[in-house]
């Protein structure tokens, strides 16, 4: 891991119209990610995770806010601009049977990335979608075989080896296990290890997962409603939770020794279309005092590293 | 004692065009009263088939071969289709994992909390609609009175799954049966939901059979535990002795293969990938999986060995032909 960041976001902003209301889905979050470490982003459905993907490789165009990558501002870039960029970053999402197209080969499906970057001769291009699938652990013969041939883990494999076809630097998963078998998840997490190891990759490891998250993450964030509510280096984080949020959060998870946790989140997850005012966890947080309920607590550094926004832990 | 539901020997065949799959391929055990069960297996591995053919709820290319099941002395699978529905919902309830698919969109909450009353004759209109109310109250809906009146769509996901719960249990049925009822909710919703599972068996009293992928899932609800892969049964015993010294290859790869947030551990991924349900491998249905494997695994499928006090394990690791 180097001590450069990749990938800086400030203040980034998403609010998508629905029906006559207003969906906030990204409320102000700011976060760099260091070249060639695993920062994982945790938070359950609804908090916004996967808006703060699409619009880091610029899927969709934030409200406000800036997307720095290596240095370069690309939040207003034009489509032709923003290519060079596109070739260095890659996405894997959690469902890979529907991230594949049905009717091309895998062979196809992989070479895709050249053709559309006009990378290698036809010979090139047919040897790097063999190495490729070797690379993730499929064997190269299969390269004329359709995406409906190949398991689950499999089809995750082949999004895989997309992802990395252009050497790109940068890889966002979102929730690429979630649709997996158990057994399957350790093959998965294991080459993503590798590979990150083999071609120096920074990743975004998206996941409600928090087991998996700690498992494969160097730092994380902790995101609610909207809002980056904590965030960490994963040592610090899961020793030492401060925001009221991630301490439930952490403990909602079952573990194999089956102790019984005391604490329990009450109420239910609010409303992203009328956001409660305040801090967003208010209604739901144990410590909470009138200020909590007037004024939005900014993410503030506690102790070396640790980001907290909360009223209560910033006293 | 005698068990409140008696299984030997369950065989579930479906009838496919591409061949025979054997969902279920000749599981046997007992559940007691009170007794709460985790079927645990992946995807594929029956442990949902094997729960719906208690009731017979099963497709109909499906075919129940050489099994018993006996249920509150009743023979389950000899029963007419009246005599089922008046077990479905009264003796034993059901919650399956997606609550959205599993409510009507167009009833109002209250009404179908109080349908089974109603079905099965127990009260009139007004008696089930007090109970549903209370019901509704137990599973901590809050004002119920309100919500009887709202449909499902008003309900937020850990809402809608309590709904269902309020339906299984307001018979009071002896059994519940949970089909991965926690797979679609978030983990702070999950925990409130086995919370409440556990809140309402002691208050009840009824068994109740946990299915899940999830092993962590089982440590603190479950008494006993079935591992389940490919068809077949592959370690039961009691939950704490599965997970403090598990006996079967497969369990314990499913072990180290995932991640738990209270150990760092380096993890071990299962090599392979589960096996065609149409074509399985001849003898142990893992040992195409599995580094222990020798020549007798091959060949011939291993029965339960004992391997502790009510701890048994398909595997011919503990036991010699």
């Amino acid at each position: 891991m180097e001590d450069r960041n990749l990938i800086s976001v400030k203040n980034l902003k998403k609010y998508f119209p629905r029906n006559k209301d207003i969906v906030h889905a990204v409320e102000d979050v700011s976060f760099n990610i260091r070249k060639g470490e695993t920062f994982g982003l945790v938070g359950e459905s609804g908090s916004g995770k996967s808006t703060v993907a699409r619009l880091i490789i610029r899927l969709i165009d934030p409200d406000e806010g800036n997307i720095i990558f290596d240095g370069v501002d690309i939040t207003g870039l034009s489509e032709k601009e923003l290519k060079p960029f596109r070739r260095r970053m890659q996405i894997v999402f959690q469902d890979p049977a529907s991230s594949l197209n049905p009717q091309m080969t895998v062979g196809t499906i992989i070479k895709e990335q050249f053709l559309i970057h006009k990378i290698g001769t036809k010979q090139e291009q047919e040897e790097w979608v063999e190495e490729l699938l070797e690379k993730v652990g499929i064997d190269s013969s299969f390269k004329d075989a359709y995406p409906h041939e190949f398991s689950g883990g499999q089809q995750q494999r082949i999004c895989i080896a997309r992802a990395i076809a252009l050497r790109s630097e940068f890889i966002i998963c979102d929730e690429p296990l979630s649709a997996l078998d158990v057994s399957i998840q350790a093959q998965i997490i294991k080459l993503l290890e590798d590979l990150q190891k083999e071609l120096g990759l920074t990743y975004l490891f998206i996941s409600h997962d928090l087991a998996v998250v700690k498992h494969i993450s160097d730092s994380i964030a902790v995101m609610y409603l909207g809002n980056l509510v904590e965030f960490s280096n994963k040592k610090e984080l899961f020793s030492n939770p401060l925001h009221p949020y991630t301490i439930t959060l952490l403990s909602s998870v079952p573990t194999i020794k089956g102790e019984e946790k005391e604490v329990e989140l009450k109420g239910e997850p609010p409303d992203p279309i009328n956001p409660p005012k305040g801090c967003p966890f208010n209604p739901r947080c144990p410590n909470k005092e009138d200020i909590c309920e007037r004024e939005i607590p900014i993410l503030e550094e506690i102790c070396e590293g640790h980001f907290v926004a909360c009223h209560m832990v910033q006293r | 004692m005698n068990p409140l539901l008696s299984i030997d020997n369950l065989r579930v065949y479906f009838h496919r065009p591409e061949g025979i799959l054997k969902a279920v391929d000749g599981i046997s055990y007992n559940l007691y009263e009170g007794e709460v069960l985790g079927i645990v297996g992946e995807s594929g591995s029956g442990k949902s088939v094997s729960v719906l053919s208690i009731l017979r709820l099963l497709p109909s290319n499906a075919k129940i071969a050489n099994s018993s099941i006996f249920f509150d002395g009743k023979d389950m699978l000899k029963l007419s289709k009246d005599e089922l529905q008046n077990v479905r919902g009264k003796d034993i309830g059901f919650v399956f994992q997606d609550p959205m698919s599993s409510l009507n969109p167009v009833i109002t909450v209250g009404q179908q909390v109080m349908e089974p009353l109603l079905w099965h004759n127990l009260y009139g209109k007004d008696e089930a609609s007090d109970r549903a109310k209370k019901m509704l109250g137990m599973v901590g809906i809050p004002s119920p009175e309100e919500r009887m009146e709202e449909y499902p769509f008003q309900f937020s996901g850990g809402m809608r799954q309590r709904v269902m719960i309020a339906i299984a249990l307001i018979c009071n049925p002896k059994l519940l049966i949970a089909d991965e009822p926690t797979t679609s909710l978030d983990v702070t919703t999950q925990a409130q939901i086995i919370r409440l599972l556990k809140n309402m068996k002691s208050e009840l009293g009824m068994s109740v059979i946990l299915i899940t992928h999830n092993l962590a899932l089982t440590s603190n609800f479950c008494d006993r535990l079935i591992i389940m892969y490919a068809s077949n049964m592959m370690e039961t015993g009691r939950t704490k002795d599965i997970l403090n010294s598990p006996s079967h290859p497969y369990t314990r790869f499913l072990l180290d293969a995932v991640p738990d947030i209270e150990a760092d551990k380096e993890l071990v991924p299962i090599p392979g990938t589960t096996p065609d349900p149409i074509n399985p491998p001849e003898g142990c249905k893992f040992h195409p999986r599995c580094p222990m494997s020798t020549d007798i695994c091959k060949i011939e499928t291993p029965p339960l060995f004992s391997v502790g006090d009510e701890h048994y394990s398909a595997c011919w690791l503990y036991g010699r032909k």
